[in-house]
């Protein structure tokens, strides 16, 4: 009896036990230090695999000194806005760093973007960034995204290795308003406006010179002589004769505005892929 | 040549024309004396001095020897002798008063200013030396771009009162004018605003006097004229003999030589004639404005005829007063006239460019500075 209990006990906990399993909610595999951070919300990696990137960010972030990123989730996020909403996203979680590197994989929208920070963008310039879409397009076509993370961590070692690139173009860099601060306000002001008030100095003080030459030049010339006061007029005829007409029109249009706002953040981006 | 002076009745100083006063003035006994008075003593011997035939043969002979040397005109020097030294003094052919450079008194060459150069009318200087003078600084004062030096005393010292010859004209005439002009209409009707536009032929035709139209009656020379001592180029001569007008001309007054005491006088050397065209293009253009005032409430005026037919053309042959002063500045020697009835100033002003330019560079240095700091707000 006591034999017969304990199987269906057993039998009970473990129809619970599958039962709890696979219900449970999958829990993303997430690793980061400041030299790297490896989060895989759309659960696209194996463990071991997790395991795999996990290593080899950290070197490659170790080695490059600033943090290597991969990430994974299926916000489905539109290619347009995949910049703005992962610098958003970057900026506002604290186990990222300033200096970085980050591959994102959107699993839902397919979409793809690599976005650099701080030091890490004078490594990424516009060829480089090119030349790793490349190298990992074959691989995301094939739907290897494991080899595509690889192949892009391979790629940041390699241009670390290979330094900053003398006569890079650097288009996909955008600097920043927090970057922009650190700099003095008045240098700020300077860049901004400088040049506008250098134009208008220079303008002005020319008008200044000219009126002041014009004055002296002409320094008592002027209508000597009043006809109004020396003359009289006796209008004899005075005939105004209807010659012709003529009627045009312009359609007026109604006038509306529309504005719009838009903000920069604070990368180099290769742009989604 | 004859000349003549004007003496003080009471101790024999020369007499020179007091524009404060506007009366004959003797500096050495300081007595005064109205222009009645002198007239009734010198009125004889002005009219011995412009009749003399045998002034007459010497100014020709003179031209003639003139002419020998190759000048033009009446820009040729002649020589006088000084009724108050008797020194031999030179001038040119046209200069009808001056000073003897000797002795500094009051000239007047009568032979230049009688029978048919004799001026209708002339206007009495009414500011003395002194006023002009002040009038000069006054006008300086507004200006900080002067270079340094230039209203000092010395400025002043060559500073000359001259009469110069005019002309005067006043014209009565009809004239007419045909031109086309315009009117405007504007509504809005739905999403649509209309211009209407009428066009008219206008006829206008009226009596119109004109008086006081002045042109210059002396031919301005090149820089080798020491006429007035204004040894610079023509066309500034012209414009500052323009720019000093208006005349107040109700202050007129019947010619009379003895207003030349104590100031230079220029002989007319343009003839009615020279000038029949430009006078007959300026009557058409102020008859033209006259008849188009009258046009007011059209717009886009476009003359297409103008006619006018002249009933009576009057000439007046008058001298002005304008005090001259010249002064030379990078080494362009420049008149500065200011008239010497109502003080109207006139000349080119030589300017420091230095300064100028300093101050520009200031300026612009501030709105730099500025925009810069400005642009600080907007960060």
């Amino acid at each position: 009896m006591i034999k017969q209990l304990s199987k269906r006990f057993s039998a009970f906990i473990c129809v619970v036990l599958i039962v709890t399993i696979s219900v449970m909610p999958v829990f993303a595999q997430n690793s980061y230090s400041v030299n790297y951070a490896v989060t895989d919300d759309s659960n696209i990696f194996t463990s071991e695999q997790f395991s795999e990137l996990c290593t080899s960010a950290e070197a490659a972030g170790k080695q490059a000194g600033f943090q290597v990123v991969v990430h994974t989730d299926d916000k489905n996020v539109d290619s347009s806005d995949m910049d703005t909403y992962y610098n958003k996203y970057h900026d506002s979680d604290s186990k990222y760093q300033p200096d970085g590197v980050m591959l994102v994989f959107d699993t839902k929208s397919n979409n793809r973007i690599i976005l650099t920070y701080g030091n890490a963008e004078k490594y990424f310039d516009d060829a480089r960034m090119d030349e790793i879409k490349s190298s990992l397009k074959p691989a995301l076509s094939s739907g290897d995204n494991y080899k595509a993370a690889t192949l892009y961590i391979a790629k940041v070692k390699e241009y670390v290795t290979a330094g900053v690139s003398g006569n890079g173009t650097y288009n996909n860099v955008v600097q920043t308003p927090a970057e922009k601060s650190n700099e003095p306000k008045i240098l700020q002001s300077l860049k901004k406006f400088g040049w506008i008030g250098g134009i208008a100095g220079v303008v002005i003080a020319i008008i200044f010179v000219l009126v002041n030459v014009g004055r002296y030049k002409y320094n008592g010339k002027g209508g000597t002589y009043d006809l109004n006061k020396n003359s009289q007029m006796t209008l004899l005829d005075s005939q105004d004769v209807f010659v012709s007409k003529h009627t045009t029109y312009t359609t007026i249009q109604s006038s509306s505005g529309s504005s719009s706002s838009g903000g920069s953040s604070s990368h180099g981006s290769s742009g989604s892929f | 040549m004859a000349t003549l002076n004007y003496k003080c009745p009471k101790c024999g100083g020369p007499l020179q024309f007091n524009p404060e006063k506007q009366m004959f003035s003797c500096e050495y006994c300081f007595s005064d004396f109205t222009e009645q008075e002198v007239q009734q003593r010198y009125s004889e011997r002005e009219q011995q001095t412009t009749k003399d035939e045998r002034d007459v043969e010497y100014a020709a002979k003179q031209k003639a020897e003139a002419e020998k040397q190759g000048f033009e005109g009446d820009d040729y020097p002649v020589s006088y002798s000084c009724p108050s030294c008797g020194a031999e003094i030179i001038t040119t052919a046209s200069t009808a008063a001056t000073h003897c450079v000797y002795c500094q008194n009051p000239v007047v060459l009568g032979g230049r200013l009688s029978g048919e150069f004799k001026p209708d009318t002339v206007i009495p200087f009414a500011i003395d030396k002194k006023k002009a003078t002040d009038v000069f600084l006054n006008m300086c004062k507004k200006k900080w771009f002067l270079p340094k030096g230039f209203t000092s005393s010395k400025q002043f010292e060559k500073m000359q009162g001259v009469y110069f010859p005019y002309w005067y004209v006043d014209e009565q005439m009809r004239s007419s004018v045909t031109a086309t002009g315009q009117t405007e209409r504007t509504w809005t009707s739905g999403n649509r605003r209309y211009t209407e536009t009428s066009t008219y032929r206008l006829y206008r035709t009226g009596d119109i006097l004109i008086q006081n139209v002045a042109e210059n009656a002396l031919k301005i020379t090149e820089e080798n004229s020491v006429k007035a001592d204004i040894k610079v180029s023509q066309k500034t001569k012209q414009e500052m003999l323009s720019c000093v007008h208006p005349f107040d001309l109700s202050k007129q007054r019947p010619f009379a030589m003895s207003y030349l005491s104590g100031f230079q006088a220029e002989k007319r050397d343009i003839e009615k004639q020279d000038l029949t065209d430009v006078i007959a293009r300026r009557m058409d253009e102020y008859a033209t404005t006259l008849l188009k005032n009258t046009m007011n409430s059209y717009s886009g005026i476009s003359i297409e005829d103008y006619n006018d037919e002249t009933f009576k053309q009057d000439w007046r042959y008058t001298l002005l007063p304008v005090w001259i002063v010249t002064y030379k500045f990078n080494g362009e020697l420049l008149p500065f006239a200011i008239n010497g009835q109502t003080g109207k100033t006139y000349g080119k002003l030589p300017i420091a460019l230095g300064k100028v330019i300093g101050i520009a560079a200031v300026i612009a240095v501030v709105i730099f500075a500025l925009a810069t700091l400005g642009g600080m707000l907007f960060l």
